[in-house]
C-alpha cells in the first residue's frame, strides 16, 4: 500500500515549520515531523530539477547503499546503482517536464548478487506558482513480497495440478467413476460431481444424474435394491465405508455388475458428504466365472479318467487270472480228450471256462462305459496341448501360489494322440509338481513345463522344485494304487503311464541336480516307429 | 503241428503256466519266460527254433512294444502275437501297424489262441 500523494509531507513546507507554530501541539509535532520522516519504514526522498537531492531519509538511503548526509547536493546518478540509473532518471525527467506523477513504478535491479524490486511513486514539488521545482519520490522495497507471492503462486499452481490431477484421473479411469454426493441433515440425497466415466458404468450421461439422483436409484436391479439402498443409508448415517457389489440395468436392458466402494464424512452444515468410485466389474464377474468353470471342468476330466484307470488297473488285474483259469481249464478239457466216462469232469471244464468268459466279458462292458477307450487320435502339435493345460491349471496355480514357465520348442513334428488324454497326462504331472511343493515357500514354488524334439520322439518335461522323489519309489511311481502321498489315490501318475503308453510313448521320472524332480514322457512323431 | 518252439513271455506267473501247459496240450514245443530280459538272454544268433512269441504288452522292466522294437533292431524276425489285460482298439492299431499278428485280449479263449499261434506259426514257415 503506498501513500496517495496528498498524503505526502510536502517537502517545501519542512524547512519552514514556523507557520504552524500557532498552537504548541501542532508545533511541536512539527518539530518531531522531520525525525520521524527520517525513520519512517519507507524510502524519502526529494530532488532539485537537476535531480540533485535536496532531502533524503534513512530507508531510501540504505536502498542506494550510502548514509544519508552523503545524499544531499549530489545528483540522482551519483548515488543511485549504474544497473537502475537510466530507468530512475526517465521517470525524474518524466515528472519534472511533464507535471504529471508517476505511480506505483516497479524497478527491479538487475545484479544477480543483491536483487531487489522496489515500488516508487514520484510526485512533482511545485512552488507558490505552481511550477515544479523537483520530485517528491516514496520508494518502498517489495523484494519479500514478491517472494512471499511467487510462493503464493507456486501453492496455487500445484493446487490447481493436483486439482487438474484429480479430475483427469476420474475422466481417463476405464469403466470407472468417481463421484462426490451429498445428504441434507434433511434427507435427499444428490450427486455434485460425477467424472467422465460415469457413462461407461451407468449408460446414463452426467447431467442425467445430476439432476436426476433418483435415475441411479432406479438403476439397481430390483432384487438388488433394497439391500443396496438399505446398507447405503446405514454407511450415511453411522459413516462407515460403503463397500458392494450389485447389478445394474442399463437404459438399453442390458444387466452389468458393478461395484461401488464410497468413504463418508459429515460436514459442518450436518450433511453427510459421500466420496466414491463405482467400477463395473461385469468383465471380472465373466473372468471368474470362466475360472471356476475352467476348474469344474477340470475336476470332471480327473474324475472321468480317474475313475478309467481305476476300472483299467481292476481289469487288468482280473484278466489275468481269470486267463490262467480259462487256459487250465482247456488245457484239462483237452488233456481229458473224448474219454465218456468223464463226461461230468468235462461239463465242469466247460462251465468253468464259460464262467471265465462271462466275467471277462462283464469286465469288458463296465469298462466300455467308462468309455476310456475312445480315444480320438488326430495329428497333434504338443505345444498346442500344452499350452490347453496352462489355461486349464490357471486357477489351481493361483490357489496353491505357483509360478508356472513354458519352454516351447517352436516348429515340433505332430504327433498322433487324443487330445484330451494328453491334457490329461500333462494336467496330472503338473498337478503332481505343484502337489509336492506344498510344503515349499511361495516364493520358491515354480513348475516349468519344456517341450522338445529328442531322437525321434516328441518330449514332455515337467519340473517341479519340490521334495524330490525317493530313489526306493522311482520305479513304483507310476505303479496303480502307489502313492507316497497319505491321501494319495495313487491313480494320477498311473493314468499317465496308461495313456502314454497306449500312445506308445515312455514315461519316467528323475530326480533334478537341484531340489526337486522332472517327470518326462515321449511320444513317437507320425511316421516313426515307436 | 509245428516243430518250431512258442516262446510265451508273461510277467504274471499264473497265465504263464496256464498258457504253457494249453500250447503243450495241443501238442506244441513251448518256452516260457517270465520277463522280456530272460527272453532275451538265452536269444542268439540262430533263432531258426522259434517260431512265433506271444508276448505280454505290459510288463515291468522291457514292455511287449519295446521288446518288439528291440527285436527289430537286432534283425530277429518271429511273428508276434501280443496278449494284453488292458485292451483297446488304439493299442490294437498300433500293434497291428507295427506287423503284428494279431492282439488277443485277455481272457481269451482256446480257439482264438488256436487261430493265432497257427497263423504265426504258417507266417514263419513261409516267410
Amino acid at each position: 500500500v503506498h501513500p496517495r500523494r496528498e498524503d505526502l509531507p510536502p517537502v517545501r513546507t519542512i524547512g519552514s515549520a514556523s507557520s504552524l507554530a500557532a498552537d504548541a501541539d501542532t508545533a511541536s509535532l512539527a518539530i518531531a515531523l522531520p525525525s520521524a520522516y527520517a525513520s519512517a519504514p519507507i524510502g524519502l526522498g526529494c530532488v532539485d530539477r537537476d535531480l540533485r537531492y535536496v532531502y533524503i531519509n534513512d530507508r531510501l538511503a540504505e536502498y542506494h547503499g550510502r548514509p544519508a548526509a552523503e545524499h544531499i547536493g549530489r545528483t540522482l546518478r551519483e548515488m543511485t546503482a549504474p544497473d537502475v540509473v537510466d530507468q530512475l532518471e526517465q521517470v525524474y525527467r518524466h515528472v519534472l517536464v511533464t507535471g504529471e506523477p508517476v505511480l506505483d513504478f516497479e524497478l527491479s535491479s538487475t545484479d544477480p548478487a543483491a536483487k531487489h524490486t522496489c515500488i516508487g511513486s514520484y510526485t512533482p514539488v511545485r512552488d507558490d506558482r505552481g511550477a515544479v521545482v523537483g520530485v517528491n519520490a516514496v520508494v518502498q522495497d517489495i523484494t519479500h513480497r514478491r517472494m512471499y507471492l511467487a510462493a503464493l503462486e507456486e501453492v496455487n499452481k500445484s493446487l490447481r495440478e493436483r486439482d487438474e490431477f484429480l479430475h483427469g484421473v476420474g475422466d481417463k479411469l476405464p469403466q470407472a467413476m468417481l463421484y462426490r454426493a451429498t445428504n441434507p441433515p434433511g434427507g435427499g440425497f444428490r450427486f455434485v460431481y460425477v467424472s467422465k466415466g460415469v457413462e461407461e458404468v451407468t449408460g446414463l450421461t452426467a447431467e442425467c444424474l445430476l439432476t436426476d439422483p433418483t435415475a441411479f436409484v432406479e438403476m439397481i436391479v430390483e432384487e438388488d435394491r433394497p439391500a443396496i439402498l438399505d446398507a447405503m443409508a446405514e454407511s450415511v448415517r453411522t459413516l462407515a465405508n460403503f463397500d458392494r457389489v450389485f447389478r445394474v440395468r442399463w437404459p438399453d436392458g442390458s444387466v452389468r455388475w458393478c461395484h461401488l466402494r464410497s468413504a463418508h464424512r459429515r460436514l459442518n452444515d450436518g450433511s453427510v458428504l459421500c466420496e466414491g468410485i463405482m467400477l463395473d466389474t461385469t468383465a471380472l464377474k465373466k473372468a471368474q466365472e470362466d475360472l471356476t468353470k475352467s476348474r469344474l471342468e477340470l475336476a470332471r476330466i480327473s474324475r472321468l479318467t480317474m475313475l478309467g484307470e481305476i476300472t483299467a488297473s481292476l481289469a487288468h488285474e482280473l484278466n489275468q487270472p481269470l486267463t490262467a483259469i480259462l487256459s487250465n481249464a482247456r488245457a484239462a478239457r483237452f488233456l481229458l480228450g473224448n474219454d465218456p466216462v468223464d463226461g461230468e469232469l468235462a461239463e465242469i471244464l466247460q462251465e468253468i471256462a464259460e464262467a471265465s468268459l462271462r466275467a471277462g466279458d462283464v469286465i469288458r462292458r463296465v469298462r466300455t462305459w467308462v468309455a476310456r477307450d475312445q480315444l480320438l487320435p488326430q495329428q497333434l502339435d504338443l505345444n498346442d496341448v500344452v499350452t490347453d493345460v496352462e489355461r486349464l491349471l490357471h486357477s489351481e496355480l493361483i490357489i496353491r501360489q505357483v509360478c508356472l514357465s513354458l519352454s516351447l520348442q517352436p516348429g515340433l513334428p505332430p504327433v498322433s494322440a487324443d487330445r484330451i488324454q494328453l491334457q490329461q497326462v500333462i494336467l496330472n504331472l503338473s498337478l503332481n509338481g505343484i502337489e509336492a511343493m506344498h510344503d515349499k515357500p511361495v516364493i520358491e514354488r515354480h513348475l516349468s513345463i519344456a517341450t522338445s524334439f529328442v531322437e525321434g520322439c516328441v518330449q514332455v518335461a515337467v519340473r517341479d522344485v519340490g521334495t524330490g522323489i525317493g530313489q526306493e519309489n522311482l520305479d513304483r511311481l507310476f505303479d496303480p494304487f502307489f502313492s507316497t502321498k497319505p491321501s494319495g489315490l495313487g491313480i494320477g501318475l498311473s493314468i499317465c503311464s496308461s495313456i502314454v503308453s497306449a500312445h506308445g510313448g515312455r514315461i519316467w521320472a528323475e530326480n533334478n541336480a537341484g531340489p526337486g524332480a522332472t517327470l518326462f514322457f515321449t511320444l513317437p512323431v507320425i511316421g516313426a516307429r515307436a | 503241428v509245428s516243430d518250431r518252439t512258442i516262446c510265451v513271455i508273461d510277467d504274471d506267473a499264473a497265465v504263464l503256466k496256464g498258457l504253457s501247459r494249453l500250447l503243450r496240450a495241443w501238442g506244441f514245443c513251448v518256452q516260457a519266460f517270465p520277463s522280456a530280459q530272460q527272453f532275451l538272454q538265452q536269444l542268439t544268433d540262430d533263432d531258426s527254433h522259434i517260431g512265433c512269441l506271444l508276448i505280454d504288452v505290459y510288463m515291468p522292466g522291457m514292455s511287449g512294444v519295446e521288446l518288439r522294437a528291440l527285436l527289430d533292431r537286432t534283425q530277429h524276425r518271429f511273428p508276434i502275437i501280443f496278449l494284453t489285460g488292458v485292451g483297446g482298439d488304439t493299442l490294437r492299431r498300433r500293434a497291428m501297424a507295427d506287423g503284428a499278428v494279431c492282439v488277443l485280449e485277455k481272457p481269451f479263449d482256446d480257439v482264438e489262441l488256436r487261430h493265432a499261434v497257427e497263423e504265426a506259426l504258417l507266417l514263419r514257415s513261409s516267410g
